[in-house]
């Protein structure tokens, strides 16, 4: 295989993933000042989110439009506007659930210097008097449904509803339909890969967390082929290591530190020991990329921007490996293509904020789902923070083979079949730093698999046993 | 001819200052209900009060507009949505087998030509009358025309006057009446003067032992001549005689009562009480002159009140609001600007949902769910149609926000200009139309009000904002404020200059108005609901007897007088006339023991007396019928009356029991009955009937006091309210006394109990016990030993514990508030920034915060640590601008001299007129940095063109004329030097403003330069951030950058998806300018500063 630096962008021109990884000719991986500028702020300073959730409808609309004519023969499709009350009809809109424990800003607002973050502490926004709303670009209605429905969706999905309008702008919900899971596209790259070509996924390094060195050496060591010792040929056929968030460690700062005082004094011992770990971080990335191409996703915890999308780490922070062209720092969503496989992937942000929307059967359910609603992070940007876009970038267009997602307890996978013989790998990677497990995909057969490290098994002389 | 209160433009000050109110003059230290002060306009005397409507104009528009054509007019228009808009038809009505029962609403009186056969009264017209207005139990809409009732009034009788005088009197007077008449029409009435009769009765000025003496009492034929007449025994200036009496002018009495109030009085009906007529004994009009559905006739004399009956009708509310297209920068004027959106919710009383809710839109409009549009192509029609739709809908009740000074009159002169003028026909009775007439009140608690008055006879108009800023101390009354403090939502809002643009666009853009259009209806309905005003203010017109549009429209001295009238009548006392001075002496106030200034960490009881006013008034018997001269005091014995502090000599109630002590008797124990009927209740919708009236109670107790002292009131006695006040100050002085000599530790306490602050009706002790429960045992026990030492009803009561307990000043303390020993119910704060309006949001958050720190959390370094934080962030320009705008209310064109708001309106008109500030905005504003020396004026700005021009601040002035009293204020009982918080390393680094990319100043024609991030070396082609000596620190430096990055992204997603929340739309930009949001200057900032964040950012991209 070659190291795959063509991005699957250059060979889909059209594609509006652009804005989610730019093209990487220059090797720090974020193109032009202007590019960027206009991907996290967008042109004008009064944009606002409506227009994210415009280009959203807009470009799931005909796919809805599609679904429903054959799911729904024969049912007239109606703007809420010129809905009658007691007539059947369907609908094509956005769904905005509203609910009283979603964080507000107007609550938090009044205390004290309006200065403090509000606190995110809510693992669930979920209540009694959650209400589900529809909305197409000439209104909105409320839907009427089971509480089972209401608890099943979240804010920012497009849907096609069929139903019946009731008097005083209310709906009466009979089906949902989705767009369902995107077209898969077929690779050739795919058909010429011979032989098996893996890549590895590790997610919360957690570089520079003191209790962390140990577990991080080893995975150096491993990576660089040092602990392997029957002759495994495993390691050399790793195409790729993927860091998907978190690199780095940050220390969590208490709430007092935003009200109190703090000198000038203070504030710099507070920068020099934030560089620190990003100084490890640099040393590692290093030395890695003399043996492997490395990819960094930046995760909510990294030294980049906070809302989705997610800049690559900038370059200056890592000023002796980013000379090496083996390093790409990538955005977060990211996407690429791989040995003619389509990834598709986050640091965990969205499942985990749509998570709090709804009730789901298992992390993984939800994270199938989002591709039948064919959008990585309909919450944003109700509850997730996002930038104000014309362009919505988080809507999925084409059906990845592996879909991954960072950041979780556990690992889990699952080969999803789609109704199109679609088939997409979905990966939870383990937080590293806590599981000290990495995942390697087989690029050729999807096989998925972790590996673990067992700090005694592979290395006997740990400080512990020592003394 | 308002003669009584300022003249010219200095009622306008008068106004504003009112706010906090005015030291009052009865009692500097009164600061509840009852410190009203009566003002109330004295051009009553000229007809106002009479003349409430019809005059000669209704005739002339009975000319114009043939009285059917308005019925045939809605008829025509049968169409399905008319006959959906009205009222369910009559049922069986059947005047001679079945009474009718209604509830009134509205009282008035009217002249009719002729009278009605079969009815008391002169058999020759004109005649008064009177006409009520209500509904029945069914919901159908009844006039009640009561006939037979005529205006009177008294004069003494002078001696040597008898039966056998009436006759010549009767025929002299009205000789005299009609010569002093310059109207035509009125030479045809042949009487005038209808009876006169001698009666005997008593004044109720004054201890009078004798029996009751003869009066004239004099008939006239109607209300409008009353004035006239009184003013002919008035004054000197007719030479009118008595026959058989030397020339002299007379006292009159009762002869300032408005008309329909007499009568109400006269038959003991009070406001919105159900009526019976019973069966035959009233009859259907022939020719009915109203749109009401039943219109009948009836007799003075068989009229019954039920007063048991306390459940309300189902009346209909109509709420609307109007949208008009202004041209830029100037509010919207009538004669020019047209209207283009009426929107309408209608509900019937009782009922959770309106039934009706529409919108009448000039041009075409898109359709909105759950809500009826109604297009309309020309203005005139929309008008016409709209007027329909109101006479058709029929309500009892209007409702909105601002409309008594805005909508309606703005409607009314709008169709004139337009020349439909039969738009004016809103009220029921067909033939006269709404006039607008502006009226002015005030008092020392609201201050003096300019306000419009609309006659529409049968609709009850109920403005919203009327209510809620004669209830409730609020920082802003507009209805966005209002529903946020109330309803708890933030309401959008469409700037006016932006409506016409709107309105010119496409039909979605036209809803997009409606939308906001129907939202400002529908609050005032929500806002009616959940402060339940209608039902509080029912019960109130219950419980003093006026009819309810007196309730907002006139001032609170109507009230007393309609209690005191209903009970003078029934001990034939009659009430004089007087001619109103305004002037009178002042005296010293209520009492303030000084106050012993300290935190106190141990509990502090607080004793206070009941009612204190009120129950002084009836321990002493304080009324008119029982005030002594010094002369007559001279001549009775000391036993009998008594002597109050400031001399003033009243009988005692064993003697002579007075008025007012009696109705204020009746007045607390129907509070207290209504009290006892709340704690059994469930019912929640009769509980909210029953606190409304108890509270309603409470109210009028209160405001007999301020009666007697309202010296342009109806019928002042400074004898009596500074009896009040003087009694007031020494049963205060005698409880420290009796505290302080029985708990002591001579007495066998553990500790001397000291005073340390006392408030007209409350002490502050501090009986030096550790818990709140002690304390709580102690105080009921010296509440209930010095209460013996009163007259009864006086009575002191413990009420509550604070604990810590922070003592300022007199009148501003801080305190935990306790009623039961083991959890404080809340934090209590009594003048102090936080709880006034005039400082910026950062003054009030601080100085809670801190208090919290200290009273809650006992943590004095934490409040001390957390101030030095504020301090440094305020002088670091890190506080977000929404906390240091100030707002001052724009009153006036003129001030003297250079007032800051006014000098702000001045700059921002010259920058914009469209969105410069108008007369009656609020302005707000931010002191910025100016030249040294600069007046405060020059530094105000307008915060948005501070924000978008990123000027700095005057950290400051904030600082020093802000922060620093208040917070002085507080810690200067806790700390030794309260002045080293405001110096130290924390107040050393002060943003300077800098030449950011926004802000051009002197410098913008300048091209710049880069320079390097860290240094202020100038950066070469190749290098973007640092130069090639400081690129070391460039990672650092992103970093610092980057957090600032990241703190704005989640504030702006914050904030703008709020803002989609509240909007109620995801894919509709937000167009709100609501500008007393409090995330409104924030989220405008962050939209800034994200962009300038990372534009400072994106220089580290760059290749290198």
């Amino acid at each position: 295989i070659h190291h795959n630096k063509e991005r699957f962008l250059e060979k889909q021109p059209n594609s509006t993933i652009k804005s989610i990884h730019k093209n990487d000719d220059n090797k720090n991986g974020d193109g032009g000042g202007g590019a960027t500028t206009s991907l996290v702020i967008g042109q004008h300073s009064n944009l606002q989110y409506s227009s994210i959730y415009a280009s959203r409808l807009e470009k799931l609309n005909p796919i809805l439009v599609e679904n429903v004519e054959s799911k729904y023969p024969g049912i007239p499709t109606q703007k809420i506007l010129h809905m009658k009350p007691g007539d059947e009809c369907i609908m094509i809109g956005t769904l905005y659930k509203e609910m009283e424990l979603k964080p507000n800003i107007l609550k938090a607002y009044a205390q004290d210097r309006a200065m403090l973050p509000i606190p995110d502490n809510r693992e669930s926004f979920i209540g009694e008097k959650d209400k589900l709303f529809f909305e197409d670009n000439t209104g909105r209605v409320k839907l009427i449904g089971s509480k089972e429905m209401v608890d099943s969706l979240v804010t920012g999905l497009n849907v096609a509803i069929l139903g019946k309008g009731l008097p005083d702008a209310e709906f009466e919900v009979r089906d949902i339909v989705f767009p369902g899971i995107p077209p898969q596209p077929h690779s050739r790259d795919l058909e010429s890969l011979k032989d098996d070509a893996y890549i590895c996924l590790i997610s919360g390094l957690n570089v520079g967390d003191a209790n962390n060195i140990f577990q991080t050496q080893l995975l150096m060591d491993y990576l660089q082929g040092n602990l392997v010792d029957n002759g495994s040929d495993l390691l050399g056929k790793i195409c790729k290591v993927l860091f998907v968030g978190n690199s780095i460690h940050k220390e969590n700062e208490p709430i007092e530190a935003f009200v109190r005082y703090s000198s000038k004094s203070e504030i710099q011992a507070k920068q020099a020991k934030k560089a620190i770990p990003i100084k490890d971080l640099d040393g590692f990335l290093c030395e890695l990329c003399q043996t492997v191409p490395v990819d960094i996703i930046p995760g909510p915890n990294d030294p980049t921007n906070i809302s989705l999308p997610q800049l690559p780490l900038n370059s200056c922070l890592f000023p002796f490996s980013i000379q090496n062209t083996n390093l790409t720092t990538c955005t977060n969503p990211y996407q690429s293509q791989i040995g003619g496989r389509l990834l598709l992937g986050t640091s965990g942000q969205n499942i985990e904020n749509a998570s709090r929307y709804m009730t789901y059967e298992n992390k993984m359910s939800l994270t199938e789902s989002t591709l039948i609603w064919r959008h990585l992070a309909p919450t944003a940007p109700d509850t997730l923070t996002c930038a104000a876009l014309d362009n919505d970038p988080f809507v999925i267009e084409q059906c990845p083979d592996i879909y991954f997602v960072g950041n979780q307890d556990h690992f889990e996978t699952k080969l999803l079949k789609g109704p199109n013989d679609e088939i997409v790998r979905l990966i939870f990677i383990p937080n590293f730093s806590e599981t000290n497990t990495i995942i390697l995909v087989n690029l050729k057969t999807l096989d998925t698999f972790p590996i673990h490290f067992n700090t005694t098994s592979f290395f006997p002389q740990s400080p512990s046993t020592e003394q | 001819m308002k003669r009584s209160i300022v003249t010219g433009g200095g009622n306008n000050d008068k106004k504003f200052k009112a706010q906090p109110p005015p030291k009052n003059n009865y009692r500097g230290g009164g600061d509840d209900e009852e410190d009203d002060e009566f003002e109330e306009d004295d051009d009553e005397d000229e007809g106002d009060e009479f003349g409430e409507e019809e005059d000669e104009d209704d005739i002339d528009v009975e000319n114009i507009i043939a009285s059917d054509s308005m019925d045939i007019d809605i008829q025509d228009d049968g169409s399905q949505q008319l006959f959906l808009w009205s009222r369910k038809p009559v049922q069986d009505l059947v005047p001679h087998k079945k009474p009718l029962i209604f509830q009134q609403l509205e009282v008035d009186y009217t002249e009719i030509k002729e009278p009605v056969p079969g009815m008391p009264g002169p058999k020759v017209g004109p005649l008064p009358a009177i006409r009520l207005f209500g509904v029945t139990k069914e919901g159908n809409s009844v006039l009640c025309k009561v006939h037979g009732f005529l205006p009177y009034f008294f004069i003494s009788c002078p001696p040597g006057f008898t039966e056998a005088d009436c006759k010549s009197l009767k025929h002299d007077l009205n000789e005299s009446m009609k010569m002093s008449s310059n109207q035509s029409n009125e030479k045809d009435i042949e009487n005038i003067v209808v009876s006169i009769d001698i009666e005997k009765k008593k004044s109720i000025m004054g201890y009078n032992p004798n029996p009751l003496s003869d009066f004239i009492r004099i008939t006239l034929i109607l209300p409008k001549f009353v004035t006239r007449c009184r003013e002919i025994f008035e004054s000197g200036r007719h030479h009118f005689t008595i026959p058989g009496q030397p020339f002299r002018q007379y006292q009159t009495y009762e002869s300032n009562i408005l008309f329909a109030l007499r009568f109400l009085i006269d038959k003991g009906i009070t406001g919105c009480s159900w009526i019976e007529l019973p069966a035959n004994t009233y009859k259907l009009s022939e020719t009915p002159v109203s749109t009401c559905q039943i219109e009948v006739d009836t007799s003075l004399e068989t009229i019954i009140s039920l007063s048991d009956d306390d459940s309300p009708a189902p009346y209909r509310i109509l709420s609307f609001d109007i949208e008009c297209a202004g041209r830029k920068g100037v509010f919207p004027e009538p004669e020019k600007d047209p209207v283009i959106q009426i929107s309408n919710i209608v509900k019937n009383n009782g009922d959770a949902e309106p039934f009706i809710k529409n919108i009448f839109t000039l041009k075409g409009c898109s359709s909105i769910v759950g809500a009826h549009v109604i297009p309309h192509k020309r203005e005139e029609d929309l008008l016409r149609e709209w007027r329909k739709f109101v006479i058709k809908v029929d309500p009892d009740v209007i409702i909105g926000y601002n409309i008594v000074n805005f909508d309606i009159p703005y409607l009314i002169s709008r169709a004139r200009q337009l020349k439909i003028p039969e738009f004016a026909l809103l009220g029921r009775i067909k033939t006269t139309i709404s006039k607008i007439k502006s009226t002015r009140f005030s008092s020392s608690n609201l201050g003096t009000r300019e306000s419009k008055e609309i006659s529409m006879p049968g609709r009850t108009q109920f403005d919203l904002m009327q209510a809620i800023q004669r209830d409730h101390k609020l920082t802003s009354y507009s209805l966005n404020n209002v529903s946020a403090h109330f309803l708890k939502e933030q309401k959008e809002d469409v700037h006016f200059s932006i409506i016409s643009d709107l309105q010119n666009g496409t039909d979605d853009d036209r809803r997009r108005l409606a939308v906001y259009c129907i939202k400002d209806a529908v609050l005032p309905m929500r806002l009616l609901d959940k402060l339940m005003i209608l039902i509080n203010y029912t019960e109130m017109a219950r419980v003093t007897g006026v009819p309810l549009s007196y309730l907002l429209g006139r001032g609170e001295g109507i009230k007393v007088l309609s209690q005191l009238y209903r009970k003078a009548m029934v001990e034939n006392f009659l009430i004089p006339t007087y001619k109103v001075t305004g002037k009178g002496e002042k005296f010293q106030g209520a009492i303030v023991i000084e106050p012993t200034p300290g935190f106190y960490d141990t509990p502090i009881a607080t004793l206070d007396f009941t009612s204190l006013y009120p129950s002084i008034m009836m321990a002493h018997n304080l009324c008119y019928s029982t005030l002594l001269s010094a002369e007559e005091a001279k001549k009775l014995p000391p036993e009998i009356y008594t002597t109050t502090p400031f001399g003033d000599h009243f009988i005692k109630s064993d003697t002579k029991k007075g008025l007012l002590p009696r109705i204020l008797e009746e007045l607390l124990s129907a509070r207290k009955k209504a009290k006892d009927e709340l704690k059994n209740e469930k019912d929640p919708f009769k509980r909210a009937v029953l606190d409304g009236r108890q509270l309603a109670l409470k109210i009028s107790a209160n405001s007999v006091y301020g009666f007697t002292g309202a010296r342009v009131g109806k019928l002042p006695c400074l004898e009596i309210s500074r009896s009040v006040t003087s009694f007031g100050r020494e049963m205060l002085d005698k409880t420290k006394k009796i505290v302080e000599e029985r708990y002591t530790i001579a007495n066998g306490y553990k500790h001397d109990a000291v005073i340390i602050y006392g408030d007209t009706d409350s002490v502050m002790v501090k009986f030096g016990v550790k818990t709140v429960a002690e304390a709580m045992e102690m105080g009921r026990d010296a509440a209930k030993f010095v209460t013996t030492t009163f007259i009864r009803p006086i009575n002191l009561d413990f009420e509550k514990v604070y604990y810590p307990y922070l003592l300022m000043a007199k009148k501003k303390y801080a305190g935990l508030y306790w009623t039961k020993p083991d959890i404080h119910d809340r934090m209590d704060v009594k003048g102090l920034e936080m709880v006034r309006r005039d400082t910026c949001l950062l003054v009030r958050n601080v100085v809670s915060t801190i208090l919290k720190k200290i009273l809650i959390e006992k943590d004095l370094k934490s409040a001390e640590e957390y101030t030095k934080s504020v301090i440094s962030d305020l002088l670091q320009n890190r506080l977000d601008l929404s906390m240091l705008v100030i707002t001052k209310a724009l009153s006036k064109t003129q001030y003297k001299g250079k007032v800051i708001h006014n000098e702000l309106a001045r700059k921002m008109r010259a920058r914009d007129p469209a969105t410069a500030p108008n007369l009656g905005d609020r302005v707000p504003y931010v002191v910025i940095q100016g030249s040294k020396g600069a007046p405060i004026y020059e530094k105000a700005e307008d915060p948005l063109y501070a924000l978008e021009h990123n000027i700095l601040l005057d950290c400051q002035y904030y600082l020093d004329k802000q922060l620093k009293a208040p917070l002085i204020r507080i810690f200067k009982p806790i700390m030794s030097n309260p002045d080293l918080i405001f110096h130290g390393e924390h107040t050393r680094t002060i943003a300077q403003s800098t030449l950011s990319d926004n802000n051009k100043g002197f410098f913008g024609t300048l091209k710049k330069k880069k320079v390097c991030m860290n240094c202020p070396k100038e950066l070469t082609d190749t290098e973007s951030t640092t130069c090639i000596n400081c690129q070391h620190k460039e990672a650092s430096l992103y970093q610092t950058s980057l957090e600032k990055v990241t703190s704005l992204e989640t504030k702006f997603s914050e904030a703008w998806t709020q803002c989609q929340r509240c909007s109620g739309s995801l894919h509709q930009p937000v167009l709100c300018s609501n500008r007393d949001c409090p995330i409104f200057y924030m989220r405008t900032k962050v939209q800034l500063d994200l962009i300038e964040a990372k534009k400072t950012l994106n220089r580290f991209n760059v290749e290198w």
